[in-house]
């Protein structure tokens, strides 16, 4: 084993460790995280699979078909944490009406028994 | 029908509008109507001058947009008992003796939407600058594959709405793409609708204030990330 390929497991591991360890998350998205580290370790250990499996579907190399799946997961993540935010946006706007309704000023009322 | 004014209830978004707003409310009051306005987080001392208007005044904590500010007023007029809601800028462009002639449809039943449109009278289109004229129509053309309705003006804040389509409506959209949203949300619960000229006032001020011609970009990326996202 290289040592580039020592190092990157290194640190695949620990960015999943880290995931799960200071971020709290359904278990589906564990399951997802574990299932992309195990893979990226897994094409480390043995990078020949990702050239043939490039060939296999049509990518020149190995190092290509990488790229690709690296680029559709950050467009995918994207998309993800925009959709977060507006549901963010949502929630804040909520509370900044309910606040803004709880403490709503009145115009004074017409004096109904004073002499017209 | 003879309406009760008080039963009208004008709300009026403002953003940093201290010295325009108390002559804006000042003929709404004038004219009867009950008001609402709602202060978007300014910070130019709109909130002090409101606190000496007698209107009903909310106050956002946080800047949150044209669209969240006129559905936290129209939520608000209708805990009020509001039959009729106006939606009416603070930047004085908007003329309050037309307030009158949007309602009348809703008052005989004609309609429970009623839109304003600058394009309906050949007068009123004359003085809408003529760069702001072709923006808008192209505006028209977006609006209209975005939203399935086809309108004179589509990006006109002066509208009016009986109680029961403001219960129906509810905005998402924060900035000015809430104005396609409100024609979106008509489409999909089937309002009846109609369009009745208004004359908009371009002055220095409301042309130094009004939204930047090239936010039409924005405005179309935030419809279609909100159809994709909502």
């Amino acid at each position: 084993m290289r040592p580039i390929q020592s190092l990157l497991i290194a640190a695949c591991v620990s960015l999943v460790l880290f995931y799960f360890r200071q971020l709290r998350s359904r278990v589906i998205d564990r399951a997802v995280v574990l299932g992309i580290g195990a893979m990226a370790v897994a094409l480390l250990c043995a990078p020949d699979v990702s050239t043939d499996l490039a060939h296999f579907i049509g990518v020149g190399r190995g190092a290509d078909l990488v790229t690709y799946l690296v680029f559709a997961g950050l467009g995918f993540v994207t998309l993800l944490f925009y959709s977060q935010q507006r549901k963010l946006e949502g929630r804040v706007t909520e509370l900044t009406r309910t606040l803004a309704i709880l403490d709503a000023r009145q115009p004074p009322s017409p004096d109904l028994d004073a002499p017209r | 029908m003879v309406v009760d004014c008080k039963s009208i209830f004008v709300v009026v978004p403002a953003y940093n509008e201290a010295t325009q707003i108390a002559d804006v409310i000042g003929r709404l009051l004038g004219a009867n109507y009950s008001v609402v306005v709602v202060d978007d987080g300014s910070v130019d001392g709109t909130w002090d001058v409101l606190n000496t208007l007698p209107v009903h005044r909310l106050r956002h904590p946080i800047n949150s947009g044209q669209g969240a500010a006129l559905q936290t007023g129209m939520g608000y007029a209708l805990q009020q008992g509001a039959q009729y809601i106006v939606h009416f800028d603070a930047d004085d462009q908007h003329q309050v003796a037309d307030i009158s002639r949007m309602v009348e449809p809703l008052t005989t039943g004609e309609a429970e939407v009623v839109l304003g449109s600058r394009f309906l009278s050949r007068d009123h289109q004359r003085h809408v600058p003529w760069l702001k004229r072709l923006v808008l129509r192209g505006g028209i053309l977006v609006n209209g594959l975005l939203t399935g309705l086809w309108l004179s003006d589509a990006h006109n804040g002066f509208r009016a709405l009986s109680r029961s389509a403001a219960q129906r409506i509810h905005l998402k959209e924060n900035g000015y793409a809430h104005a396609s949203e409100i024609l979106y949300q008509i489409r999909a619960q089937r309002l009846r609708y109609v369009e009745r000229p208004t004359a908009i006032r371009y002055s220095e001020y409301s042309r130094r204030k009004g939204q930047s011609m090239w936010n039409a970009f924005n405005i179309v990326f935030d419809l279609l990330l909100g159809k994709v996202f909502t």
